[in-house]
This record gives structure tokens, sequence and C-alpha cells, in this order.
């Protein structure tokens, strides 16, 4: 969906990009639980990307995807910086393509959801794998699968009520 | 409220338990390699230590026994490698991002004692 | 339409959850693991409670047994030719004294003199001559060593040597303590003899044993592994201690009757059993006997035996062990 005002997309795509910030600075406030692989995380700033996926398209999408990846960059380094960006291409590739055909197959935001989750861990998994010379996910995979379907439901269920209700504010 | 997102979600879960099924070792392992941006720097045989011993690798300090590795120290940011715990099993690893530094661990035993 | 959804729901939920303890189904129970030395090894216990524990039974028993420390009960005894003897010290007499006659002396436990002639004459790289070996072997013989209630008696010129029982035998005290500590299962190791018991928390089936390839030049150096329940594993081989000499090896077995390492044909001979110490004297009984005689002996202490001949053939013989495929 395109919106005719372009000023008013630059706007909401930085107001979408500082609540991706936020929420994946307060994700990073919770102490990672032992059972997880490193690097499955909530996703909460899935949403934001979700939502703009949903009503913008590709290029805002990105955008927000670099500026959420250059603030780790900045925080955590260029090593961060890089994992973070392939997790959040994967991801945003397959919101968007999977946003345009949503309606035809019959897919809602918590399918992209999951897909985009998975996506985003193995992206991830990618990235730090040619970073350490290393093929990192052998014993990996199946956790990250499954830790991508689960928080994935979780993070569409919540945009799933929250992207209608924001939709018509941006319009 | 969900639609073929059940399809979607039933062929992952399945993906994941072939995956599972045919990775169905989770044993423990024998050697532990210690890789610097992408170069072994140290390889170790866990089931011929006597001892601990503690290698500091670009100013990430690892702690390797006979019943695994773990990181103690390291001067990286977000310390996930020390938050990694300590890992023992084959295919498992940490990773400290920031200072290249990725401690792997592979060669399952699959005996749990040798007779000699 | 509403009610296909739900249940559709939950058994998609079911799934997840099902993969999920799959997952965590792989974890493997947390394991301690203490090292330590006795008997002249490296010792290693490897349990799955949360309980303190330590290698001291096997220490305290090479106190007793050692011929190497000077005031064991052992070594008083080759000292003055007598002395009083703890129960466990008895124990592992009684039950060597029993395989040497069952093995119709091919183990002895009485050739300290022979074991220390042939180390002394390596280091001169000279091989002990006949005679030497024959006038030692006149003070041998296991027929000579008594014992009456707690107290051991020897004939003047023999030297008692535990050494080939010893590593199994303080697996069996390192499991005995163990137990006793409330810990329910373990595996040992005191050099190459393993002891394993209760039930292995990281596979229903039992313990896996590796055996050592005989054949030190391979790069695979597991022969072949084996499963056991409770229960206790010793090798015998040519190839875990030898001397030296002018270029050739000669083994630590001892043939009783000759003084010279033995020749019976065999590389390896491995055996399993329910008591460390006897699977121990056994192993070394099967390696002088050869495999035909072995059979017998195996057979009354209803042990298994895997055996490697000199030219590599495998016998397998014996139950109360499963041989795994590689």
């Amino acid at each position: 969906m395109r919106i005719k005002d372009s000023a008013k997309t630059v706007a909401v795509g930085g107001i979408l990009s500082a609540v991706a910030i936020v929420l994946s600075y307060l994700e990073s406030l919770i102490p990672p639980l032992a059972f997880l692989p490193v690097g499955a995380k909530l996703g909460l700033s899935n949403i934001s990307l979700l939502f703009s996926a949903q009503t913008f398209g590709f290029p805002v999408t990105l955008a927000i995807c670099i500026i959420k990846s250059g603030f780790v960059f900045l925080v955590r380094g260029a090593s961060a910086g890089f994992i973070s960006l392939c997790g959040g291409l994967i991801a945003t590739i397959i919101m968007v393509l999977l946003s345009k055909i949503a309606d035809k197959k019959d897919i809602s935001v918590i399918g992209i959801s999951v897909v985009a989750a998975v996506g985003h861990n193995f992206g991830q998994y990618i990235a730090a794998s040619v970073l350490a010379g290393s093929n990192l996910f052998i014993a990996y995979a199946p956790a990250l699968i499954i830790y991508g379907v689960i928080f994935g439901i979780i993070t569409g269920i919540i945009a799933k009520v929250i992207i209608p209700k924001i939709k018509p504010l941006v319009k | 409220m969900k639609r073929k997102d059940f399809v979607i979600i039933a062929v992952l879960i399945l993906a994941a338990l072939v995956l599972l099924s045919i990775n169905k070792t989770r044993k423990e392992a024998v050697f532990c390699e210690i890789l610097e941006y992408g170069e072994i720097v140290r390889t170790y045989d866990l089931s011929a230590l006597s001892d601990d011993e503690i290698i500091v690798v670009n100013d990430v300090e690892i702690l390797i026994s006979r019943n695994g590795c773990q990181v103690n120290q390291s001067d990286c940011p977000d310390k996930i490698c020390i938050n990694s715990g300590k890992i023992s099993r084959v295919g498992e690893f940490i990773y400290c991002a920031p200072n290249g530094v990725l401690v792997r661990l592979s060669g399952e035993s699959e005996a749990d004692a040798v007779a000699y | 339409m509403k009610k296909f959804k739900t249940a559709l729901i939950i058994i998609l939920a079911i799934a997840l959850v099902i993969a999920i303890i799959l997952l965590f189904g792989g974890r493997k129970k947390e394991q301690v693991v203490i090292n330590g030395y006795a008997m002249g090894s490296v010792t290693t216990f490897k349990y799955f409670e949360d309980k303190a524990f330590d290698l001291s039974a096997a220490n305290e028993l090479e106190n007793l047994i050692s011929n190497k420390i000077d005031n064991s009960e052992i070594s008083k005894l080759n000292e003055n030719l007598t002395a009083e003897l703890s129960d466990i010290t008895k124990e592992i007499l009684e039950y060597s004294l029993k395989v040497a006659k069952k093995s119709d002396g091919a183990f002895d436990i009485t050739l300290g003199k022979l074991t220390d002639i042939w180390e002394s004459s390596a280091l001169e790289n000279i091989v002990p001559s006949e005679n030497i070996l024959k006038s030692l072997l006149k003070d041998t013989g296991y027929k000579k060593l008594k014992i009456k209630k707690n107290t051991a008696t020897i004939e003047d010129g023999m030297k008692i040597d535990l050494g080939a029982v010893g590593k199994g035998a303080a697996c069996d005290v390192i499991i005995n303590a163990a137990r006793e500590n409330g810990i329910k299962s373990g595996i040992v190791t005191v050099g190459g003899s393993v002891g394993a018991f209760g039930k292995n928390p990281n596979n229903n089936k039992g313990w896996t044993i590796g055996i050592r390839n005989p054949d030190m030049e391979i790069d695979d150096q597991t022969l072949m592994n084996i499963l056991i329940k409770d229960g206790f594993v010793s090798t015998s081989g040519n190839y875990e201690k030898y001397y030296e000499i002018d270029g050739v090896k000669y083994h630590h077995i001892l043939d009783p009757d000759t003084g010279f390492p033995s020749d019976a044909g065999l590389k390896q001979v491995t055996v399993i059993c329910d008591n460390g110490g006897l699977s121990d004297a056994l192993s070394t009984a099967c390696f002088v006997l050869g495999y035909e005689k072995s059979k017998e002996l195996l057979d009354y202490y209803d042990a298994g035996g895997i055996f490697v001949t000199e030219s590599d053939k495998i016998f397998i013989i014996g139950e109360g062990f499963e041989v795994l495929d590689k």
C-alpha cells in the first residue's frame, strides 16, 4: 500500500524505527534464559517491521531494518550489527513478500510473523557462521525453528491486535 | 483467527522434528577447537585432559575442562559469550562476535569409558 | 468451522510441545566427574547426582595392598613373611588365590621378585638369564601363600605383587564407597579397568565401554564398543607395559612356569564380569592361558571374554555384554 504523502511516510517510518529500537532495547533487558540457544529472542521489534511491511511495503521496511541494525552497530559493535542486519534483512524480505500475497493465499499476520521469525533466526546464525568461520547451526537448527514458531506466534498475535488499531491513525 | 497459517506452522514443526530425529546425537564432545577470526588457534582433546586449562584468546578467557568449556571473562560489550554458560556436547559453541573468538565442540565419544 | 479450527490449534499445540520435549530430551543429565590418581594410574569417577564424593577409598586401598608403599600390609608381608590383614586385603588375596587355583597356576600373585628382576635387567639393557629366572621361580607358587583367619604367611624368598589385580580392586572399592554415599549410578575407571553400576541416565540400555585397539600404531584407537549393565571390564595386553631390551619388546605379563613374558598367541584379552578385582585377575590369567584354555575358566566365573590373537583374529565368548556395531 502506498501513501501519497511522502513526508508523512518518512515521519511514520522514523517513528517505527524508533519503536523498533526501543522494543529491541527493552528485550535486551530481559536476562537470557539458560535453555534458549544464543540469539533466540522474542523479536518484539518485528512488530514494527510487520506493520511497515503491511502498510508501506519494501522500501520503508528496509529502511527501518537498516536503521535498527545501525543502532545495534553503534551500541554493540560491527559484528553484532552485521548479524542483526542479516537476520533483519531476511525477516524483512519474508514479511514484505508474504504480505503481498497474504490475502490471496489465506495467510494472516501470525503466519507471516512465524516465517519471518524463523528466517530471522537462521539469518543471524548464517551471519555468525560467516564471521566465525564455522557452520554453527548443525546442533541448533531444530531449536531455531521451534523458538521461531513460538515467538513468531506471540509477536504475530500482538501485531494482529495492534496493527488494525494503528493503521487508521496513519492513513 | 489464523488460516493457512496452520499449514505453515505444521510444516515448520515437522521440519524441526525431522531435523531432531536425524541429529539424535547429543553426545559428549571429545574435541574442543578455538578459533580466532576463522582460524583454528588451539585444539584440545577433552578426554586426555588431566587438569583444567585456561586459555586467553583476544581478551577472551576460556576455561577448558574434562566435562566442558565456558568463557569466564571477556571485554566485549554484551557478554553473550559468558552468558552462554558451559558447553559440553557435539555441535555446541560459544561465540564472542566482537572479539572474533569461537569455541566449538566436535568429535563424539560414543563410549562412557575406555578399557585398555 | 470454529470447532475444526480449535481442534487444529490443539493438535499443533501438542505437536509443538512434543517438539520442545524432544529438544530438551537431548539435554544430558548433569554429571559430576572427579579425577585423581590411584594404583599408579589416572582414576576417574563419573556420576550424576548432587552429592559430594572423592576417590579416597582407592587411595586407602593402595595404602593397604601396594608393594611400592613401605607400610602397606603387602609390603609388611613381603618383608616379615607374615602380616595381619584387613578384611579387604584378605578378600583380595583369597579371590586371587582362587583364580590361581582355577587357572592351574596361570595367574600367580607371587611373582614379585621376577617382576623386579625384569625391571632391573631392562635398565641395564640385559635379558634376565634362564638360570636367574629358574632360581627365582623356585621361591614362587601361589600354594605357598597361606591365609589363616586374618593372618597371611609366605615363604622366604617370595614377594607378593598385586599389580595384576589392584586396578580392578580399586574399581570395586570406589563403587562400594559411592553406593554407601547414596550415589545411585556411576562409572569409574582406574587406569584401563572400568566399573559401572546403576542406570546410565544417558542411555537406558546401559553403559558403552570402548575397548582399545591393541595395535597402537593405528589411528582408530577403538577395537570395538560393548554395552554392559552393571559390571566390570578389565583388559590385559602386550602393549600396556613392556621392557625394550636390545630393540626387542618384552611385555610385562610373565608366565609363572618360565618367568618369561607369556606367549600364548594373544595380543589382548578383555574380561567382563561382576567384580572388578576378579575381571582384572581373569584378564591376566586368560592372557597367559591363551584362548582355548580360557574358555573353561571364564565359564566357571560366568564371565565374558574378548580375545585378540597375534594374527588379529577376534574371539568373543560369554554373555552379560553386547557387542555394538561400529
